[in-house]
């Protein structure tokens, strides 16, 4: 496992090099510069355009600034943000991940629930009209124009409804007398999800060894422990306000992205269920009068797991990116919306900042998604 | 049963989703739109300074403020029953804007890259400077000075001599903080600026080829010096441009504050470490002079000012007459002036300048659907947008019976632009048949349905004062066969020759046979050009042209292919090394500023790409252009100024370096059943003036 771990490395710090020299060039061979926003203003003196070039280094040789760019990208620094002068492109993008994590890693979880909760019903009720009605809804959901659904869903529920907020993270007239900012928020909440999570997955892996109906009691009690927990903290800390109106604002993107990306985990769930139902051991299982319902979750599905899980970690690497279309849409300031206004207004730093940075956490997942193999799988071995 | 479960859980939702939907769609009943278009004529009064702020900006074609010449007011009558909903909580005037602000400090927004027009926006309550404009009118009046400067007069000082003015100050003027503006203040603006080399808008405001230095005389009176002649010993005198609209409009910043600062800047290292050591700077506690303080940002949410308490201008009663005269006064600070003429006979305007808000916040959208949704709904007041509101959104809007909509004109121009340094752009006549053959009503109104507005000189028409409508126009009013036939005289009476002349059809309606084998007066057949213009993407009106252009010159055969490509792809081309050999002709646009200076700047021929820096791409040349655009900049009274750009205007006309293709109306929309604005028919509309923070009344 050791000897492929450290093989794997190597391949990730090629693939890596390989990645970003060609994000480098992609980017770089975008017609003109960050300057030529302040190309046309009469009003402006000529050489302001030559100064501002100058303060950037975008007059340098293009190997020039490649090779600036490689020592800077392996030594952690991304460089200066022109669209953000003086800030540098680490700090912003420390500012924009959480928000993009918070959304989408919330999105990834919902939709991946929903897609395998639907999945295994679907494949176990094949032929059935339940089958019919979610494949298409899905598919349709799946397929639809990303940009026109989501408005649709803020003109619809936001809009006209006035179930929700439209667009943005929070609203200013409640946060601007508020003694936190947005970031320390999202920060807590993302600490909040790692800790929940942790300790509820150790209830989970202690209990797993119970009795069934014991350790159903022991989880149901742990998670609503852990939910009250959440909430006296929260309340003790004088940001749930601030936390709570960030959920509001984030209900409706959730809402939506779960919408459209759930198709495909119920799709690949189905697909698998499918396969691992004609297993040998699945036939045992029945013959032995097991409860369908005990089939299909602990024999079927647990096996099924693989690829979906796979999938999910990808998604989840993903999930750093944002969503271009999504953010936009929806005024959610995060990675996504980061990435189109760099490359809009040639922001390169900032552009190539923000795609090595997906680059590297794809990467990653690409190892712990053959960490997981081994895991889930006994019969892989490196 | 698990079908029939599984049918009752489909059906419960299908219920349950019909139950959202009628929900959802039980909307307010839709008001009656009764649009009334008026058209409101105004005399801009000749014998006035009529003239707007040069705000600079890094936005390109966004357009500046001017007189207003004509507003087009929509005017929306919903139905009586329907009462307007008033949004009730604190008097905080909400901003919807679609880009996050770069930087909130000054040197950098105004000096640095931080120069977009979204920095704007937050910033512009926040400073001050000598001499300003009024409202509506723009004529030039003091400001933070106490009254109009002295005359210029040469003045040996210290062995040197010098072109000197001076400036009283007001008294009483604080700084948010409470401590008092005085004439150091602004010699410390100046000098750091010197001192740094800091370039963009406070390089066009402090102009060093003419600005020796500026002394405090005592507490508050200033003393200007501009120097007597330029680098090589000639003589020059600092033009209105220099002077009144440059160094008189220079924001002031707080010695109090940022002298520190600047010490600590200097000691950075090198020019450029030094500008990246106060760009970097944080004003956390920068003391303001404008009607609004920094209050908070919340980067990607928001960015709030709060209301200057301290502001010298609040409660000041603005009162402008139908004579021209221009009063102000204010009880609390027993301030009071009247300017220009006597102050009596019908007001145009009157009204309090506030803040009248406890804040202003920008809220950021990430696009204007969201942002329009929001104004419709409630959660905004107004949005800015630097191009005005799109024509698509106007119908969501007009919907609202708590919004109106602005249509003021606009002080910018599209243009087609010639090479002229090379054949056959460089023959007059050849300019003087592409302005004729090109249509500029029938694709202004019958093809992008009076979306554009069709414009012949250098001045937009808008932009009252200095606009002479006296050019000549070519084309103009004349119907196809008319363009035709004129334009296949000019070229041939420049010696150009046809192998086949163009052939018009029964009607005179179109071309039937394109002209053929177009052939230069030397004898050379004329070259295939390629026409650069923005596609629909960037500017769907442009494009537009350039296809309609294209057809047209094909017709009378002057062989030209219009390449429809990317802004930033045309703005390389400009700037390259090559733009004399490789250029043809290319279709852009200018936002302009209201003293037109910048026509010296676009055609001078010191500001050819070959011979200088500049904004002369085209490369034109002429000697007695010249002279007179040197006039217009070393021109210090008004008059002589604008009987300056009068002919240069002509001249520009008839020698058509650039056609002027069009300009356009500047929509904006606002919450009228919140918000107020003392005046909302203002050349370059509320977005020009920042969204009127200063005046904007919550209901």
């Amino acid at each position: 496992m050791a000897k492929y771990l450290l093989k794997r490395m190597a391949q990730i710090l090629l693939t890596l090099f390989v990645f970003l020299s060609l994000v480098f060039f992609i980017v770089n061979a975008q017609p003109g510069d960050v300057s030529n926003f302040y190309a046309l203003n009469p009003d402006l003196p000529p050489e302001t355009r030559e100064r501002l070039q100058d303060l950037f280094g975008v007059n340098e040789p293009l190997w020039k600034q490649y090779a600036v760019h490689v020592k800077n990208t392996f030594t952690g620094n991304f460089g200066i943000s022109f669209s953000h002068y003086p800030r540098s492109v680490a700090d912003v993008i420390k500012e924009r991940l959480p928000r993009t994590l918070v959304l989408f890693l919330t999105a990834a979880v919902f939709s991946f629930y929903l897609g395998f909760a639907l999945g295994k019903i679907i494949a176990w009720r094949r032929g059935r009209w339940v089958e019919y009605t979610s494949t298409v809804g899905g598919v349709a959901l799946y397929t639809v124009f990303t940009p026109w659904f989501g408005l649709m869903m803020i003109w619809f529920f936001a809009f006209k409804a006035g179930w929700f907020p439209i667009g943005k993270f929070l609203d200013p007239v409640l946060w601007r007398d508020a003694p936190v900012d947005a970031n320390s928020v999202f920060n807590r909440m993302i600490l909040t999800a790692i800790i929940v999570s942790v300790a509820v997955f150790a209830v989970f892996l202690v209990t797993s060894r119970k009795r069934a109906s014991g350790a159903r009691l022991i989880r149901a009690a742990s998670v609503a422990a852990a939910i009250l927990a959440v909430i006296v903290v929260w309340l003790a800390s004088g940001a749930a306000t601030y936390a709570w109106d960030i959920v509001r604002h984030m209900a409706l993107p959730v809402i939506t992205l779960t919408l459209i990306s759930f198709a495909g985990t119920m799709l690949l769930t189905r697909n698998s269920m499918l396969e691992t139902m004609r297993e040998d051991f699945v036939m045992a299982a029945r013959a032995k009068g097991l409860p369908e319902r005990d089939v299909r979750d602990k024999h079927v599905a647990r096996n099924a797991l693989l690829p979906v899980v796979t999938s999910f970690v990808f998604s989840l690497a993903f999930a750093v990116d944002g969503g271009v279309i999504t953010e936009s849409i929806f005024s959610w300031p995060g990675m996504g919306q980061t990435l189109v206004s760099a490359a809009v207004s040639e922001d390169l730093p900032l552009a190539v900042g923000a795609f090595v940075f997906v680059g590297i956490f794809v990467l990653v997942a690409h190892l712990v998604a053959d960490v997981l193999y081994a895991y889930l799988d006994p019969r892989i071995r490196y | 049963m698990q079908l029939l479960a599984s049918a009752r859980f489909s059906i419960l939702a299908l219920a349950a989703l019909t139950l959202v939907a009628l929900a959802a769609c039980s909307d307010d009943p839709e008001p009656v739109v009764v649009e009334k278009v008026v058209e409101v004529v105004k005399e801009v009064p000749v014998e006035k300074v009529v003239e707007v702020p040069v705000e600079v900006e890094k936005v390109v074609e966004v357009e500046k403020v001017v007189e207003v010449e004509k507003i087009v007011e929509v005017v929306k009558e919903p139905e009586p029953a329907e009462e307007p909903v008033t949004t009730a909580g604190p008097p905080i005037y909400q901003m919807g804007i679609f880009e996050e602000p770069i930087s909130r400090n000054f040197w950098n927004y105004y000096g640095g890259p931080a120069g977009s027009v979204w920095t704007k926006y937050v910033l512009a309550g926040h400073t001050g400077s000598m001499y300003g404009y009024s409202d509506q009118r723009f004529d030039w009046i003091p400001s933070l000075a106490a009254d109009f400067p002295t005359d210029l007069k040469k003045e040996t000082v210290g062995g040197g001599e010098f072109w000197t003015a001076e400036v009283p100050l007001k008294t009483g003027v604080t700084w948010s903080d409470g401590h008092e503006l005085d004439a150091g203040d602004f010699v410390f603006t100046v000098n750091t600026v010197l001192d740094l080399e800091l370039s963009s808008n406070w390089a066009a405001v402090v102009d060093r080829a003419f600005l020796d230095r500026v002394e405090a005389l005592d507490s508050h009176r200033l003393k200007v010096f501009f120097k007597t002649t330029d680098e090589e010993g000639n003589p020059q005198t600092p033009g209105l441009s220099v002077w009144q609209f440059g160094l008189g409009f220079m924001p002031a910043l707080a010695e109090h504050y940022w002298a520190p600062v600047i010490e600590e800047v200097k000691r950075a290292g090198e020019i450029e470490q030094q500008h990246e050591a106060l760009f970097a700077h944080v004003p956390d506690g920068e003391p303001t002079l404008g009607g609004f303080t920094f209050s908070k940002w919340e980067p990607g949410a928001f960015f709030e000012n709060d209301t200057n308490p301290n502001y010298y201008g609040i409660g000041t009663m603005i009162t402008m007459y139908e004579n021209g005269a221009y009063s102000e006064s204010n009880e609390r600070t027993g301030h009071s002036a009247t300017y220009f003429d006597e102050a009596s006979g019908d007001k145009t305007l009157e009204y309090t300048v506030g803040p009248h808000v406890e804040s202003g916040i920008f809220s950021i959208y990430g696009n204007q659907d969201a942002a329009i949704l929001a104004l419709t709904k409630g959660d905004i007041d107004y949005v800015f947008n630097p191009l005005g509101l799109e024509k698509g959104f106007l119908d969501r809007v007009r919907s609202s019976p708590d919004i109106q909509v602005v249509s003021n004109a606009n002080n910018g121009v599209r243009y087609l632009g010639f090479n002229v340094r090379k054949a056959p752009m460089n023959i007059k006549e050849f300019r003087q048949a592409v302005a004729t053959v090109i249509d500029k009503e029938f694709v202004a109104s019958t093809i992008l349905q009076d979306a554009a507005i069709p414009v012949y000189a250098m001045v937009p028409e808008g932009n009252g004062f200095w606009h002479n409508s006296d050019v000549p126009k070519y084309g103009k009013d004349m119907s196809r066969a008319e363009r035709i036939t004129q334009a296949v005289d000019l070229l041939k009476s420049a010696g150009f020759t046809y192998e086949q002349e163009p052939e018009l059809s029964e009607d005179g309606n179109f071309v039937s046979k394109q002209g053929k084998g177009l052939k230069m007066p030397d004898g050379a057949p004329v070259p295939e050009m390629q026409l650069l213009a923005p596609s629909a993407g960037y500017d769907p009106m442009r494009s537009t042209f350039a296809i309609w252009v294209d057809r047209w010159l094909n017709d009378i055969g002057i062989p030209v292919r219009a390449n429809l490509t990317g802004f930033n792809v045309i703005v390389d081309e400009l700037f390259s090394d090559t733009v004399a050999e490789d250029l043809d002709m290319w279709m852009l646009g200018w936002g302009l500023s209201i003293f037109p200076d910048y026509l010296e700047n676009f055609f001078h021929s010191r500001h050819a790409p070959e011979v200088g820096d500049g904004y002369n791409w085209g490369g034109y040349s002429n000697s007695e252009f010249d002279k007179l655009a040197l006039g217009l900049l070393s021109e210090t009274t008004i008059e002589g100024a604008r009987d300056k750009v009068f002919q240069l205007q002509e001249f520009l006309a008839e020698e058509l370096p650039y056609v002027t293709l069009f300009t356009t109306p500047k929509l904006d929309a606002y919450r009228s059943a919140r918000i107020e604005f003392p005046y909302t028919d203002v050349l370059g509309g509320l977005e020009q003036l920042s969204g009127m923070q200063h005046e904007a009344l919550i209901k």
